[in-house]
């Protein structure tokens, strides 16, 4: 008996971060503007775009760069859409689902993602990067750390592309 | 007592009470259990107590399956495959006795419960010092096991044997017994039963250097290894064209072994305080019985096995070098080779800080600088499924007594390893749900498993214990279907392998029979 009650994960084959439709890509996308939107403490700084609560997100990391070489490795190896609302969105919605408010400190939002990764190993939601099997909420956090390294300044670039 | 088999005159007739063929921990276990009773016991062994090339050579056959050495993974001399045992002991869990409707063949007629009496026996025959496979309590100072997440995975414990060399640490015991004979440099050529094959009439023995002669017991175990086993009672046709026992052709099916896989994994672990002591191989524990030597491992609740529809895996690991938030510089001077090194390990070591600071990130405490975690080894070895296919017979190649030698086909099928996999991902579930690790699954899933990357010299059921002549070769008494005085003991009996070392179930096996046997020449001699 497999785990079927959950999404396959990308490890298993059925790689559903791949190939986002336009029309998914655009519920999303509105979702995140809706979600940046909402006053918060911790994004208030963050100028109001898909990336504002992104790299509110990534600053929870404790070393982003490595992180971002994760997100490098999973877009090279499985190819996933590198679109960073997409990610930013995922992520939002997931911590909101044990309870995240965009009003939460940083201590809170750490324990809402430890929170959220415990709950997608429960559920056998695993992403494999090079076959390390990593949490859904994991993979998102570095796919955005990847997508937000590459519009910093050292990098050159300045939007991800689906 | 013991006696050189190419010393004895030709033709010689030994009456005995029981025969046991094979001097290995089935065979003395059972000679030693009835020492000094009134059974006369003739201990017939085809080495002497020395390993001995040409006697070795008997083993020597074809591997037409998945390759695997059919000399080199055991030991044809006085103490049998004790002589390179590793001493690695746990009792088989009461699971691997149950019949499982996800395994194919399972099912055995006996229970752990039943052989719980005599697994206690076994420990001290196998000079184990603690009853304690289960009871983390008892290595507390060592440390404590990992609080792994989500129930499907736990620690338990290996309790290793000295290890016993049975045929060095029992040898005085059968020399003293004034019950026992031993032959040396014997080699049974044929178990020639009656005329209507229901019973043991005599052995037939040829020395390497020609003698031959024979014993005629009341009773007949056989005990000569997992592989041996089959190929005896194959070679026992003049009666039974097809073999003893083997009017149903099971004999030799079900050959299994456990697939061991030197690197299934990579586990990392944010803190090496969190790997207790005795997760390493050979771990000496204090006791107040004496020093233990233990060795923990993640082992698969039965309640996820039955529910995820798994075969059993044992999974161990230990400590390989930490990792450092900041990456290595290369020693001033070093040679290409070593910058090539440095490359790859620094490639490594990026992705082990990805994952160790993520872990970090998600779980503990961020670590800007220094050891950030540990990388620890990983091996394991996993059960198959039993398989009518994977099977001894007998090859045309002969050895030098003129018998046929062993033909092994040993099949391993893509359920196991989907199995072993899915198991690797429960672990991944385990480390990540606890948070202090990760888990790399290396083990790839496969369409077919032709090559096996490793085994444990282990040689499982090729003459199982099933209640069904239909199913069977031997009853829940190790009596051979269809035959009155035949008895069989070793790990030929499993009808389902388990996961774990066989040695200390299959002497605890051995302990049962020989109880059985005692109470069975008791009733015949009170008949008498």
């Amino acid at each position: 008996m497999e785990h079927k009650e959950h999404q396959p994960t990308e490890h298993h084959g059925a790689a559903h971060h791949e190939g986002v439709s336009r029309r998914t890509l655009l519920v999303l996308s509105g979702t995140a503007i809706v979600a940046a939107a909402i006053p918060s403490a911790l994004f208030l700084a963050e100028p109001e775009t898909a990336s504002g609560r992104a790299a509110g997100f990534v600053r929870l990391l404790a070393d982003p760069e490595s992180a971002a070489h994760l997100g490098e490795v999973w877009f090279e190896k499985s190819a996933p859409g590198e679109t960073l609302a997409v990610y930013e969105a995922r992520l939002s919605r997931t911590l909101e689902s044990h309870g995240w408010r965009g009003d939460m400190d940083e201590a809170e939002t750490h324990r809402v993602l430890a929170q959220a990764a415990r709950a997608d190993y429960a559920a056998n939601r695993m992403t494999a990067i090079d076959e390390w099997h990593l949490s859904e909420t994991e993979t998102n956090l570095a796919a955005l750390a990847a997508l937000l390294a590459r519009k910093s300044p050292a990098h050159g670039e300045d939007e991800g592309h689906g | 007592m013991f006696i050189d088999g190419r010393k004895v005159p030709e033709g010689t007739v030994v009456e005995t009470g029981l025969a046991i063929i094979g001097a290995g921990a089935a065979g003395i276990g059972i000679a030693r259990e009835l020492a000094g009773t009134g059974i006369s016991v003739t201990l017939i062994e085809s080495g002497g107590f020395d390993f001995d090339p040409e006697t070795q050579n008997l083993y020597e056959g074809e591997s037409v399956g998945v390759d695997y050495p059919l000399t080199s993974s055991r030991l044809r001399y006085f103490g049998g495959s004790t002589n390179h045992w590793g001493g690695w002991c746990r009792p088989f869990e009461p699971i691997d006795f149950e019949e499982r409707d996800w395994v194919a063949h399972s099912g055995w007629p006996i229970t752990r419960t039943d052989l719980d009496p005599f697994y206690e026996r076994a420990r001290e025959v196998c000079e184990i010092r603690s009853p304690a496979f289960d009871d983390a309590s008892a290595w507390e100072e060592g440390g404590k096991p990992m609080p792994l997440a989500g129930g499907e995975v736990e620690t338990r414990f290996f309790l290793y044997s000295p290890p016993t060399r049975f045929g060095k640490k029992y040898r005085p015991d059968i020399e003293r017994a004034k019950n026992i004979s031993c032959y040396l440099h014997s080699n049974v050529t044929e178990i020639v039963p009656s005329e209507n094959g229901a019973e043991v009439e005599r052995l037939d023995i040829q020395t390497l250097s020609g003698v031959r002669f024979s014993v005629k017991p009341k009773a007949c175990v056989l005990a000569t290894g997992g592989i041996e086993n089959a190929r005896m009672l194959l070679l026992s046709n003049s009666v039974e064209k097809a073999g003893l026992g083997n009017r149903n052709g099971i004999v030799g099916r079900f050959f299994m072994e456990h697939p061991h896989i030197p690197s299934p994994a990579t586990f990392l672990v944010t803190d090496r305080a969190l790997v207790a002591e005795w997760y390493r191989t050979y771990t000496k524990m204090k006791t107040q019985a004496g020093d233990v030597v233990i060795r923990g491992c993640l082992m698969f609740t039965p309640e996820y096995l039955r529910r995820e529809k798994r075969l059993g895996t044992v999974v161990t690991f230990s400590p390989v070098r930490p990792v450092m938030a900041e990456p290595e510089a290369l020693p001033e001077g070093a040679s290409e080779e070593e910058r090539a090194a440095g490359k790859r390990r620094a490639a490594e070591d990026r992705m082990f800080r990805g994952i160790l600071q993520l872990a970090r990130s998600t779980n503990s405490t961020a670590a800007p600088s220094g050891e950030i975690g540990w990388r620890l080894g990983v091996g394991c070895a996993s059960e198959q499924e039993p398989n009518p296919a994977s099977r001894v017979t007998l090859s045309n190649e002969k050895d030098v007594l003129g018998l046929p030698r062993t033909k092994l086909d040993w099949r391993l099928k893509k359920s196991d390893a989907d199995s072993l996999r899915g198991n690797l991902e429960a672990v991944a579930r385990a480390f990540g749900g606890w948070g202090e690790g990760r888990v790399q699954i290396l083990f790839p899933g496969r369409d077919e498993w032709t090559e096996a990357e490793g085994w444990g010299n282990h040689h499982l059921g090729t003459t199982r214990m099933a209640a069904d002549p239909k199913r069977g070769v031997v009853d829940a008494d190790c009596r051979v279907h269809g035959m009155s005085n035949l008895f069989v003991a070793g790990s030929s009996l499993f009808p389902t392998g388990s996961t774990v070392n066989p040695t200390l179930t299959l002497v605890a096996l051995a302990l049962r029979l020989s109880d059985h046997l005692k109470r069975r020449f008791a009733q015949s001699a009170a008949i008498e």
